[in-house]
């Protein structure tokens, strides 16, 4: 697993030096008579790309253009419901649904001929990309997540060497307080307001966490952050590092992604050869290290003090708060735990500076937000919008509606903590607080769309049977709540239900809220509670009329007369029971 | 059979120089234990409870605490893998695409209830995970390590047929049996497969309605 360990060398590196390898890179990409990028991330990866990248290499060989061709794979370049996606230079193109077989038309079109390839062409214009504002991910899909030159050629590790040559620590923490930068890993807790709390901290020894461990089901924003920028999360983590003081950085992200954790290990390496992190960073006072810790498939080991044990090795349980881990954290130590999408927010902003960031958004959540778009949707994919961008037209204009024309009835956002908002409040804004006052929240950035083949009961239930699994077990509300919460769903489900039980659930809902002892139990009554409020009507249909309107769920005689008949969705205990194996 | 035995004697004596390499590398590392369970899971497979007491003694942890940072996590196996492993997302995303009915057709064809179906049994665990990461193109599946995208319930069928053939031709060449071809045999024809996808095709979504 581990390699090689590259040599560090022995001086660090100067700003100059930086640019010189930024010019140099530059320089020699200019060289070329082409680029042809090709998505590597997750879901174009699986659709195919690394034979796409083949085929591409074997049609300029063919053509004998293979020395004046830029053939490389870059992260995420979007729109991943019609990958594998190919972005082609000069002349920048963008093709979509790209095979092989197509690999040699596309290049004597475009490379040789200097016409685009028409018939896989994506338009200039497509309402997919026309109305984001890409930030944290201005480089995706632009550049080789492996190689860290490519990354200094686009500006990157520039933030961190500015900062610990020309600015204070103190002063690096007054620039991200002003930028008004909030947690993007779903509290919204104000960035600069942590950093200033550890850097306050009075130990020796403190540590920077950068949280990559994105449980939240239907969320990839984060995933796409590590395998196609991991070099920005690495700059952030650093400059994090200088600003509260810390020497060692972890960054703990999922076994389940193995190509990212593949290429931030490269990162790392290639970051500690240079060296950008390291001892005496840019030949500041400053040394930072940075490791990688891979969880082992429990959601809550996302939350904070359960992230920190099980970095420590031990149960990734949760810890009542206070103590914050910003005061008492890994190994008692005060500890910065922020999100992967947090931390790639800040060279940006320490480049651009505090006003530049401000100036996008609303007035309480600046900054832009990355977005997870899935679910029966046209186009799902990575974006990134504005905070305040309207969920219409996140989803109409950019997601392009829902599919095959069906109707539109939820979108779900903040994962199993979050809710479902119907159509009547598409118009609400994405920030942290217009989504919690339609009864949702911000989460992480996943959005699930609904259309109207889903039965909210049943979607209810998920979720519940979701927190149930990934309930660690420590506190009984938690334990033994969402237990009973999902057996009333259940029972809906399956029509065997009284409109008494509706009142139980709802009291239960709230109490299994107000008496959990982390974010896990206190919020996985959320979806149940919001759907109930929004969708009363279906939760009656089956408990009086004993009827599913959407058609998903089976009553229990039903099962009996269609007992040859395979049940339809969601509706077998078994299927539900094994959710989590 | 003594060439046979010797073999697995050299094999499992090599597994444990790497389990004590991985745990020279972590040595002197905080909060390795995590680290040097994932290690040994990826060289023998599981978690063998010798080797969890091992690790334990390596450390100069109590065997409990092993014990249970290995049962708490649900990616460390306790017991060894059925071989192949086929990997169902039942993430949100997939969900609401029809996650749960190719879940089913996974599990029929891996696990069929009716004794006469029981012979082509295929080796597989089937499991379902909460997302894969992949969720603008779900359903997601994924077999040993190839992931599949936009599966539907009746691709699940071509993509289990497809993978059957490639693991067992591959099973067979690594151990010589000459088992009949399972081409075409392996399933089957199901009467079920059709209704299994009701919420991918519309006409399908009254037909329970009708029930
Ligand atoms: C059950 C649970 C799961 C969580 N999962 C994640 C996660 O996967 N990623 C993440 O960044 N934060 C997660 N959080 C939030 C973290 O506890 C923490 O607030 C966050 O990492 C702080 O970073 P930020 O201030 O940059 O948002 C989770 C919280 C809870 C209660
Ligand atoms: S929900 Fe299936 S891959 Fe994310």
């Amino acid at each position: 697993m581990r390699e090689i360990t590259i040599q560090q060398r022995a001086r660090p590196m100067t700003l100059e030096e930086l640019y010189q390898i930024g010019r140099a890179h530059r320089e020699r990409v200019a060289t070329f008579r082409a680029e042809i990028h090709v998505c590597g991330s997750g879901g174009c990866r699986s659709a195919g790309s690394e034979k796409l990248l083949d085929a591409f290499r074997a049609a300029c060989e063919k053509k004998k253009i293979a020395s004046d061709v830029r053939i490389i794979t870059t992260g995420c370049m979007g729109l991943c419901g019609q990958g594998p996606l190919v972005r082609i230079l000069p002349r920048e193109t963008l093709y979509a649904g790209v095979t092989p077989e197509k690999a040699e038309r596309i290049v004597s079109s475009h490379i040789i001929r200097e016409k685009p390839f028409r018939s896989l062409l994506l338009d200039a214009d497509h309402p997919f990309y026309a109305s984001q504002t890409p930030i944290v991910l201005r480089h995706m899909g632009r550049l080789d997540p492996e190689s860290i030159e490519d990354y200094i050629a686009h500006g990157g590790y520039e933030a961190l060497a500015k900062a610990v040559t020309y600015s204070a620590p103190e002063h690096v923490i007054l620039e991200i307080r002003n930028s008004g930068l909030r947690g993007r890993g779903g509290g919204g807790y104000p960035t600069g307001l942590k950093w200033d709390i550890v850097r306050r901290g009075t130990s020796k020894s403190k540590y920077v966490v950068c949280n990559a461990d994105e449980g939240d089901p239907g969320a990839f924003m984060d995933r796409a952050l590590l395998e196609g920028n991991p070099h920005a999360i690495l700059e952030g983590m650093a400059i994090a590092g200088y600003a509260v003081g810390a020497q060692q950085g972890y960054i703990y992200t999922r076994g389940e992604y193995p190509l990212a954790v593949e290429r931030m290990r490269h990162a790392i390496r290639e970051a500690e050869r240079l060296p950008v992190i390291g001892n005496r960073i840019f030949e500041s006072g400053f040394s930072f290290q940075v490791d990688l810790r891979i969880g082992a498939g429990a959601f809550v080991s996302g939350e904070e003090t359960a992230l920190l044990r099980s970095i420590e090795g031990k149960r990734g349980q949760p810890q009542p708060r206070p103590p914050y881990p910003s005061a008492s954290g890994l190994w008692g130590e005060p500890t910065l735990v922020n999100n992967t999408e947090t931390l790639a927010n800040v060279p940006p902003i320490v480049l651009n500076g505090a006003r530049w960031f401000s100036g996008m958004g609303t007035e309480r959540s600046r900054g832009t937000k990355v977005i997870s778009l899935a679910g029966n949707l046209r186009n799902t994919g990575l974006i990134e919008v504005p905070m305040g961008t309207s969920l219409r037209s996140i989803i109409f204009d950019i997601g392009g509606g829902v599919r095959e024309n069906r109707a539109f009835k939820a979108v779900q956002t903040g994962g199993p903590s979050g809710g479902c908002i119907p159509s009547q409040h598409l118009d609400a804004a994405v920030d942290f607080e217009s989504l919690a006052q339609v009864g949702s929240m911000m989460g992480s950035g996943g959005m699930i769309v609904m259309d109207d083949t889903a039965c909210m009961v049943d979607v209810a239930a998920y979720f519940m049977a979701f927190c149930r699994d990934e309930s660690c077990g420590k506190c009984i509300p938690c334990r033994v709540g969402t237990v009973q919460l999902y057996r009333i769903l259940d029972r809906i489900r399956r029509g065997g239900a009284t409109l008494q039980d509706l009142d139980i659930l709802e009291e239960l809902a709230v109490m299994v809220k107000d008496t959990s002892l982390c974010g896990l139990g206190r919020s996985a009554p959320n979806p149940v509670i919001s759907i109930l409020h929004y969708f009363r009507r279906e939760f009656e249909d089956h408990i009086t009329g004993r009827r599913c309107p959407a058609g998903v769920c089976l009553m229990d005689n039903e099962s009996e007369t269609a007992a040859t008949a395979p049940l339809p969705a969601g509706t077998s205990p078994q299927t539900e029971g094994s959710v989590h194996e | 059979m003594a060439q046979i035995e010797k073999n697995q004697a050299i094999e499992a004596e090599n597994k444990h120089k790497q389990l004590d390499r991985a745990l020279m590398r972590q040595q002197g590392r905080r909060g390795a234990l995590i680290e040097v369970l994932h290690e040994a899971q990826h060289i023998f497979g599981y978690l063998p409870r010798d080797i969890l007491g091992y690790i334990a003694a390596s450390l100069q942890l109590p065997p409990s605490h092993v014990f249970g940072v290995a049962s708490f996590y649900p990616s460390f196996r306790l017991h060894p893998p059925a071989g192949h492993t086929i990997t169902v997302c039942m993430g949100t995303a997939c969900y609401v695409n029809g996650a749960s009915r190719v879940l089913r057709a996974a599990e029929e064809r891996c696990h069929p209830r009716a004794e006469s179906e029981q012979h082509d049994r295929i080796p597989f665990d089937v499991h379902a995970v909460h997302c894969l990461g992949s969720c603008g193109s779900g359903p997601v599946m994924q077999v040993d390590d190839d992931l599949y995208l936009h599966t539907a319930a009746e691709t699940v069928e071509s993509a289990l047929d497809q993978c059957v053939e490639t693991v067992r031709a591959a099973d067979h060449a690594s151990d010589g049996t000459t088992e009949a071809s399972p081409s075409g045999e392996i399933f089957p024809e199901s009467d079920t497969s059709g209704r299994q996808d009701a919420r991918n095709n519309d006409s399908a979504a009254g037909e329970t309605d009708d029930t």
